[in-house]
């Protein structure tokens, strides 16, 4: 045998040599890593001690197949994603409906009884629960054009698109009196040039939100360089984030502080933008009081379109 | 010998649900003494009495807990789970208040032993009805037994659960423990 297929392996004479001498036949797909290919193969033996063996090229049918599992998988993903987000949408705005119905009844109730106070009070929690869905749904609007609406992909400069971030959040990063330090070589990203823009101005914003009572606030933007690739970070002095906290705060409007401002998407936003250019994003904590890192990691293949939608 | 306040804890994020919570129990005089707390950490931190709620004073065993589901920091399956895997806790009646509808939802939450569930209804006159059902069936028709909970001998003063559940005067206190209290009123 090894005269007409020099280089078979051991196990394959053993299983060819098992047909010959049983009779059994043999199927199975095997695939060929020096080819870089699939095989259907079939061994039998049309004679006591002669094996035959017939191989199919069923490459394509085993890409398919690849790839239809990855479909589904994928499928199976954003229909989780959209279970979830049907929730958090159905929920969320239905809260400020039940506001605006109760303080309405009360309203009536405050009327009748003739008491001015509680009727601007009344009001004004009418008021506020109607901006609070405005709000939200402004947000929610936002959120479903990333990856719908696409600018088109380019080169960028990461430091360029740090400064127009913070340039867009100037004033909050004033406010607070926040140093911030871009470190150099940061080199480029390709993607969507606004959208990417808006991930660093998510995560300032945030880094600023939650300086805590930190007398020195300061915000470091640089790039690691990690075995796994290259690792953009946007650190901060701050809070920081206990270790159980670090999935949920980038879950749609979910907030640790319910009295901090805003609606809970900033997080979200900038995941999603970054899951759209097929990167990703995480935070690394020590815990309460130790600061923040937020990481971002990007593929080094330019990966943005449509598809992703 | 001085009753022990029949004390419901609600855990509420959302700060105008609370206040019409608040309301309707007030309204209705059920309750003499509400604690509003705003996250599941805060209330599991007052129920197992850890941090600021160390002190048994500051932490009364609830008579019953209304609990929100979507929570911030732990949210409300989770408070439940610990409360009905906790041997001195789960007596307490947990109802859970929310505005969801999902049956995955309501599944989990009797899973977890919730002991009822109810959605937020949107009208308001029904929302009132509600917590003066809610008030009277659990402080007043509801019957638990005299366990340690009960007659509160982690902390509250003893016997207090052999007195008859009653309805609370106009005297009655409520307090909110949070971060921020910029919503009493009334």
């Amino acid at each position: 045998m090894l005269d007409v297929l020099p280089g078979t392996e051991p196990h394959w004479i053993e299983a060819y040599g098992r047909v010959a001498l049983s009779g059994e036949t043999l199927q199975f797909r095997n695939y060929a890593r020096a080819l870089g290919r699939w095989f259907e193969v079939s061994a039998f033996s049309p004679r006591h001690g002669h094996f035959a063996t017939i191989f199919t090229d069923v490459t394509e049918q085993e890409r398919g197949r690849e790839e239809r599992e990855r479909l589904i998988a994928e499928l199976e993903r954003k229909n989780e994603e959209l279970e979830r987000f049907t929730y958090t949408v159905s929920h969320d705005l239905k809260s400020p409906l039940i506001t605006v119905k109760g303080f309405l009844g009360l309203l009536e109730q405050d009327l009748a009884a003739a008491k001015p106070d509680l009727v601007r009070k009344d009001m004004e929690r009418i008021g506020e629960a109607a901006d609070r869905m405005a709000l939200l749904l402004d947000d929610l609007l936002e959120l479903s054009r990333v990856g719908r609406v696409v600018n088109p992909s380019a080169l960028h400069s990461v430091e360029e698109l740090v400064h127009r971030a913070l340039e867009a959040v100037s004033g909050r990063l004033a406010e607070r009196d926040v140093v911030v330090a871009v470190l150099p070589g940061l080199g480029d990203v390709y993607g969507d040039g606004p959208r990417l823009v808006e991930v660093f101005q998510n995560l300032l914003e945030n880094a600023a939100k939650y300086m805590g009572e930190q007398e020195n606030p300061r915000i470091e933007i640089g790039v690691m360089r990690r075995e796994d690739g290259i690792v953009y970070y946007v650190a901060d002095n701050g809070i920081g984030i206990e270790p159980r906290y670090r999935e949920t705060i980038f879950g749609l409007f979910n907030k640790l502080d319910p009295r901090s401002e805003g609606t809970g998407i900033g997080l979200a936003l900038a995941q999603r933008i970054v899951e759209v250019h097929g990167g990703q994003i995480w935070v690394e904590s020590e815990g309460k009081g130790k600061g923040s890192v937020f990481c971002l990691r990007f593929p080094s293949a330019p990966r943005i379109g449509g598809d992703d939608v | 010998m001085s009753e022990a306040p029949l004390t419901i804890l609600l855990v509420e994020d959302n700060p105008a649900h609370a206040e019409m919570i608040l309301r309707s129990l007030e309204e209705h005089e059920v309750a003499n003494h509400v604690t509003w707390l705003e996250d599941g950490e805060t209330a599991l931190d007052y129920l197992f009495r850890r941090g600021r709620y160390a002190e048994p004073s500051e932490s009364p065993v609830p008579f019953v807990i209304l609990l929100d589901l979507r929570l911030p920091r732990v949210d409300g399956l989770q408070v439940l789970r610990q409360v009905k895997e906790h041997s001195e806790l789960r007596d307490i009646p947990v109802v859970i208040l929310t505005t969801s509808e999902a049956e995955r939802d309501m599944a989990r939450a009797y899973e977890y032993h919730a002991n009822s569930y109810v959605v937020k209804p949107l009208r308001f006159d029904e929302f009132a009805a509600l917590m003066k059902d809610f008030g009277f069936y659990w402080l007043s028709w509801n019957k638990r037994p005299e366990t340690e909970v009960g007659r509160g001998m982690r902390g509250g003063s003893p016997g207090s659960a052999k007195a008859p559940p009653r309805r609370a005067g106009r005297s009655g206190e409520r307090e909110r423990h949070g971060e921020a209290s910029d919503s009493s009123r009334g």
